[in-house]
């Protein structure tokens, strides 16, 4: 509370001293107009136009016009992202005719650093931007989708390909073992924010570097992501129209057994294992010739058509400027039934109250809704089923019922049944609104506040009714499940900014809290009478459960920031962060950053060089965390409602009643596995050494960037002895590193009036390491598939693969030594470490790892005239996979039934003439799921986007009265060279970082085409 | 500066002060040992949940694993295909990678630190002596009969009787301590716990059953 009003008399002094500005007095202003173009010729919309040294400013109009007072000896600079910064001297001119060139390298461009904004060429730390070009050129969904391919230490994988799932976000590799390792996002300065709709955003920043980061302290370890979303702009109002229709479609199917071959390969396990056939000469006869079965991938697998569209209309006064966007998505998956749906509006409004102050209101809803877009790559979901499910069997019978089982399926559901049956629903309005007040107290200090308040809530229901596996097996139920969150976020800051001789300084104070709240409540019924009514009516359920949950938290910070230079040459930033945390019980953490850069391009024996452009070494320091650490952690908790959800515990019946029959339940609430009260923030320290490169007047830039980082106080569901309570309990427990090198190449390689080639390669390599876990080495984890495949171990990288080794089948030679296991030849055969001559868990041996060598991105732009040929590759080298869908072609469950790979035809399997290392049928072998023999090699290059658009040329436009139109065509995931196997190099149903590479039923990426068209009117 | 705007900065201002926000935290849907134990009802929950422990899955429920009858002529086993874990036993030869030995162990613990927990706590319970004595007495002998199971499949153990930190490795107590702190238990018990019968809980004459049991086995120690 001293502290506010500490910041509370601040106000008062400022709101004082505003009347001492009237000394300083400029000369006469004069109205200046005039037009900016682009190279070609083209007038440029959206220019900031400013005073140097001074807060007035506008914008150029549709046309590329302004008109703005200003001193007559004044200075005026141009501005506009993708494009160097122009300054005019006025010297009594009122007209002006300007031309800007694009800029390769934007060492002037002005960039968000958080907390204010910095030109590139004064930034210490490590960095890399996404412009709205770059994200214009792809049809992507998700913002987070920008990132991939286009900033060195950035790996970005889609691992899921349902609709309205964005992927996952890993910068410069994993900080946490369990817990969460994506970026924190930063919209328009709201913290943990990011735009729904990807057309609304102006530019992308990504902070790498714990310097960079360091000023969000307690939740910069894993890299920041600062988004900047678009504005209005004074002049004529503007529309412009976006939209795009795209076809999905899987990127392969499998090549599996057909009724034919399956029926053969199930008579061959059955002769085999000493039964009798299961199918007759003539059945199979029959599926020889006529075919018959199903192909389930066909089945279940849809060519959906994706629409998208965006309508912003933008103008204003000098007084006020706004934009206002409308966008809508429509999404169905690639499988049968499911589909994404999102609705978002957007507007900011910038409103210059005076010459001193300005205010910008951001409001923003967006109504996302979903429809069984969360298959968590379960046994039983329909995705793993069509691959696995008996292609003897038709979808229905003679009657038109579904054929829910089938003799031969080693799982046990039809997939398009399953699909078709369940609904999994969601929908969700999300309201958010942000003002940002400037006040320009005197010339050189700025006062800024950015209040946010945001509300969620998220409606569910869902149906397990007849026809889905859950009900099936006695557990169907419908559930309704409501949730609402509450944030509210106030960041206050002091910006001084001056220049005295060659020296520049630039000093931030910041008072912020943020504070949020989460409720939920969620009420199931089960063995319902009738499941007609769907999920609404959960009155006809046999039993009902009701529980509900409340979470809140607050966060308050201090920073303090430095930024200094002398003479554009040495530069110098240092930070100080404090955290108070509602999560710890020691509130406060501290996260100091030092960052220091040298522009030798600005000395004077390089000052001419024909050679360097731009030549800047850089060197910082930096401390962060991250907030892994849930809100209530450090209180030990007694557990409640009995039976109630899934887990929990069941009620005692004191007269031997059981759940269902007579006998009245009793409530317990057992005393909870006890707390770590000293739990801290995951912390990183880091080192980054950077050096930026420009050549031949910025045709050529190289970045090269190499870090170090450790991070301690990893955390990790450590156990408690039982007679503690058993169970787990959150402790700070080790340390890793992450070591890396990052490089990024960007060129222009032609350039001419009608022809210009701009390319850009990106290249990562990282390398993680654990470094201790606290005596908890050789942690052998499951992951989300019930396989035991993963471990953590101390001196390997997270995402370790564990198992057995498969060495193929016993040879005929090896009769003796098999029957020692026993086994015989054609079965199995698995490294024995030990020499027991059993298999078990001794005999696991690491696998191999999910981390890949290095990824990298390559992205090329063509343009002639008025078409722009782009493509982009991305991809990764040296990583491996742990499939467990091929696994479970082989048959489930380790028990070797029904595989339907068409690797496993009689012909291709182990017989004593034919000596393969595929197992035969046997009923001494065993298939174990955790073996090397579903390692992969996890390399892939993706095309992921080929795109050719064209610039409709503006004598044509002008006589229609439209601005600009462009149209383009263009493809995803359209190539994809991978030694891989399986559906998809790029997915995974990793958890967390232990998990990472594993996968099992994912649904893989789409490969779409995309036809679409930008308007501006 | 014109009114409008100075009332302008003292709302952004009053939006500060109103953003004032506490550190502390308060789980307002979460039971929290600091909060519980006021009540009977408090009481009577937190004695089921110790129950709860043995008569689960794995614990004393559903597939029994009351592995310490084995080895005697009360219990035997037959060669069906999920008996294997008892005929471990049957035999004498259980060892830690039979499931049922996990759950001998498991089972009576989670017990013991219910127990410990309602032990620590009853005192402070809003109630009458008889009620509290009831359930501590439930607790009491809950406990000495989880030791009593343990100390004959397990021999020496640890013998932790409060809520202790999770740091804490307390070292095995001899046999013959365990048995003293069973005996203790079960007297205790006895003098705490009624003699109405209720169903599905013990009475003094459980507690006084419980005794003579265990001085018959301890015979000989």
């Amino acid at each position: 509370m001293k502290r506010i009003l500490f910041i509370f008399f601040l106000f008062m002094f400022v709101v004082t001293v505003k009347s001492y500005a009237a000394y300083f007095k400029s000369p006469p202003p004069v109205t200046v107009t005039g037009q900016v173009k682009d190279a070609q010729g083209g007038p440029i919309p959206g220019v900031t136009v400013k005073v140097q040294g001074t807060t007035i400013g506008t914008q150029t109009d549709a046309n590329g016009k302004f008109q703005i007072q200003a001193p007559n000896d004044a200075t005026l600079v141009f501005s506009f992202i993708g494009f160097a910064d122009q300054s005019v001297k006025l010297n009594g001119q009122t007209v002006l005719n300007i031309t800007l060139l694009e800029s390769t390298i934007g060492l002037q461009e002005v960039v968000a650093v958080g907390y204010g904004t910095q030109k590139r060429s004064e930034i210490t730390g490590s960095s890399s931007s996404v412009s709205a070009k770059e994200i214009a050129k792809r049809p992507i969904t998700q913002i987070s989708q920008a990132l991939q391919g286009t900033a060195a230490g950035v790996s970005v994988s889609s691992a899921n390909g349902q609709p309205g799932q964005g992927p996952q976000v890993q910068i410069r590799g994993a900080n946490s073992i369990t817990g969460n390792t994506e970026p924190l996002y930063v919209t328009d300065g709201n913290i943990g924010a990011a735009p729904d709709d990807p057309n609304d955003v102006e530019s992308i920043e990504i902070l790498k570097d714990a310097a960079s980061t360091a000023i969000y302290g307690s939740r910069g370890s894993n890299g920041v992501v600062l988004i900047t979303t678009k504005s209005g702009h004074t002049g004529k109002a503007r529309i412009e129209f976006n939209t795009w229709v795209q076809n999905d479609q899987m990127p392969k199917t499998l090549d599996l057994m057909g009724a034919y071959d399956f029926a053969r390969s199930v008579n061959n396990q059955f002769e085999s294992t000493g039964q009798t056939d299961a199918f007759t000469q003539a059945q199979l006869n029959s599926f020889r010739t006529n075919g018959g079965g199903t192909n389930w991938q066909n089945a279940l697998f849809t060519k959906p058509w994706v629409k998208y569209y965006n309508v912003a209309v933008s103008g204003g006064s000098d007084a006020v400027t706004y934009r206002v966007s409308l966008g809508y998505l429509d999404q169905p998956g690639t499988i049968l039934n499911t589909f994404y749906k999102r609705t978002t509006f957007k507007s900011n409004t910038d409103f210059k109250l005076n010459k001193k102050m300005d205010v910008k209101i951001i409001l923003s809803a967006s109504l996302p809704q979903n429809h069984n877009n969360s298959y968590g790559g379960g046994l039983t979901d329909p995705f793993n089923q069509a691959v696995e499910w008996d292609p003897t069997s038709p979808i229905k019978d003679a009657t038109g019922a579904y054929i829910s089982h089938s003799k031969y399926a080693s799982i046990q559901f039809n997939p398009v049944e399953q699909a078709l049956s369940q609904a999994d629903d969601g929908s969700a309005t999300d309201l958010n609104g942000t003002a940002t007040f400037n006040y320009h107290i005197i010339n050189d200090l700025t006062f800024t506040s950015t209040d946010v308040y945001s509300v969620g809530q998220n409606y569910l229901q869902r149906l397990f009714g007849p026809g889905t596996s859950q009900y099936d097996s006695g557990a169907g139920y419908i559930n309704n499940e409501t949730s609402k969150t509450t944030g509210y976020l106030s960041s206050n800051f002091l910006t001084y900014h001056h220049k005295f001789g060659d020296n520049s300084i630039t000093a931030t104070g910041l008072y912020e809290v943020q504070s949020g709240t989460a409720t939920d409540f969620i009420a199931t019924a089960k063995g319902l009478s009738t499941y007609s009514l769907g999920y609404y009516n959960l009155g006809l359920g046999g039993s009902q459960q009701t529980s509900s949950t409340y979470s809140s938290d607050a966060l308050v910070s201090y920073l303090a920031r430095v930024q200094y230079n002398y003479k554009e040459k040495y530069f110098l930033t240092a930070s100080v962060r404090t955290d108070g945390s509602s999560h710890l019980i020691q509130k406060y953490s501290t996260f100091p950053s030092l960052g220091v850069s040298w522009n030798a391009s600005n000395e004077d024996f390089l000052k001419d060089s024909k050679i360097f452009s731009d030549l800047k070494i850089r060197a910082t320091y930096g401390q962060t965390g991250n907030q892994n650490v849930g809100a209530y952690s450090t209180i030990a908790q007694i557990g409640t409602a009995p039976g109630q959800s899934p887990g929990a515990q069941p009620a005692y019946y004191y007269n031997g009643g059981t759940p269902g029959a007579a006998g009245t339940p009793s409530v317990a609430t057992p005393l909870g596995t006890g707390v770590s009260t000293a739990l801290n923030w995951e912390t990183k320290t880091a080192y980054d050494l950077g050096v930026d490169m420009a050549f031949l007047k910025g045709r050529l830039t190289f970045t090269v960037d190499a870090y170090k980082d450790n991070v301690n106080n990893l955390l990790y569901a450590y156990p408690a002895t039982y007679y503690d309570g058993g169970g787990t309990y959150q402790r700070n427990i080790g340390s890793l590193t992450n070591d890396g090198v990052e490089f990024a190449l960007g060129g222009t390689p032609v350039e001419s009036t009608d022809f210009k080639w701009h390319t850009n390669i990106t290249l990562s390599i990282n390398r993680n390491k654990v470094t201790s876990l606290g005596g908890l080495d050789n942690q052998v984890v499951q992951s989300g598939n019930n396989t035991v495949n993963a471990i953590l171990k101390v001196g390997q990288p997270l995402g370790e693969f564990y198992g057995y080794k498969f060495l193929g089948t016993w040879k005929t030679s090896e009769a003796a030594q098999a029957a020692l296991y026993g086994m015989k030849p054609g079965d199995a055969k698995y490294l024995d470490v030990n020499g027991d001559h059993t298999y078990n868990s001794d005999d696991y041996q690491l696998l191999g790892n999910a981390n890949p060598q290095f990824t990298y991105g390559f992205i090329n732009d063509f343009t002639y005239k008025n078409f722009t040929l782009s493509f982009m590759f991305q991809g990764q080298q040296g990583g491996q996979i742990f499939s467990q869908t091929l696994a479970y072609l082989w048959g489930g469950l380790g028990d070797m039934k029904n595989a339907t790979t068409i690797e496993a035809v009689p012909e291709n399997l182990w017989t004593p003439s034919h000596q393969t290392n595929n197992p035969a049928w046997s009923s001494t072998s065993v298939n174990y799921n955790n073996s090397s023999r579903y390692v992969y090699n996890d390399s892939y290059a993706k095309l992921k986007n080929l795109s050719l658009s064209y610039r409709v040329p503006a004598p044509y436009l002008q006589k229609i009265s439209v601005n600009s139109l462009e149209v383009y065509v263009s493809g995803q995931n359209l190539l994809t060279i991978t030694p891989y196997k399986g559906f998809d190099p790029e997915v995974s149903n990793a958890t967390n970082a232990i998990t990472q590479g594993q996968e099992f039923g994912v649904i893989p990426n789409p490969k779409t085409f995309t036809i679409g068209i930008r308007l501006g009117l | 500066m014109k009114t409008k705007y100075s009332l302008l900065l003292a709302l952004f201002a009053l939006i500060v002060i109103s953003g004032c926000v506490k550190l502390s935290e308060d789980p307002k849907a979460t039971l929290t040992p600091g909060t519980y134990f006021k009540t009977q009802s408090d009481l009577d929950a937190s004695v089921n949940a110790m129950y709860i422990q043995l008569a689960r899955d794995g614990a004393w429920g559903f597939t029994s694993k009351e592995t310490s009858y084995f080895g005697s002529d009360d219990l035997t086993t037959d060669p069906g295909l999920n008996k294997a874990d008892m005929r471990d036993f049957d035999r004498l030869s259980g060892n830690s990678a039979n499931q049922s030995m996990l759950a001998e162990w498991q089972g009576p613990w989670a017990a013991i630190y219910q127990a410990n927990n309602v032990i620590a706590n009853y005192a402070k319970v809003n109630s009458t002596d008889a009620l509290k004595n009831e359930s501590a007495g439930q607790c009491y002998f809950v406990r000495g009969l989880c030791y009593y199971y343990m100390v004959r499949t397990f021999g020496a153990l640890p013998l932790v009787l409060t809520p202790i930190s999770l740091d804490a490795r307390p070292p095995r107590a001899d046999v013959a301590s365990v048995y003293a702190s069973i005996i203790s238990d079960l007297k205790t018990a006895k003098s705490l716990l009624s003699n109405t019968p209720s169903s599905g809980r013990p009475t003094s004459y459980s507690a006084s059953a419980c005794l003579a049991d265990v001085y018959l086995t301890m015979a000989g120690h």
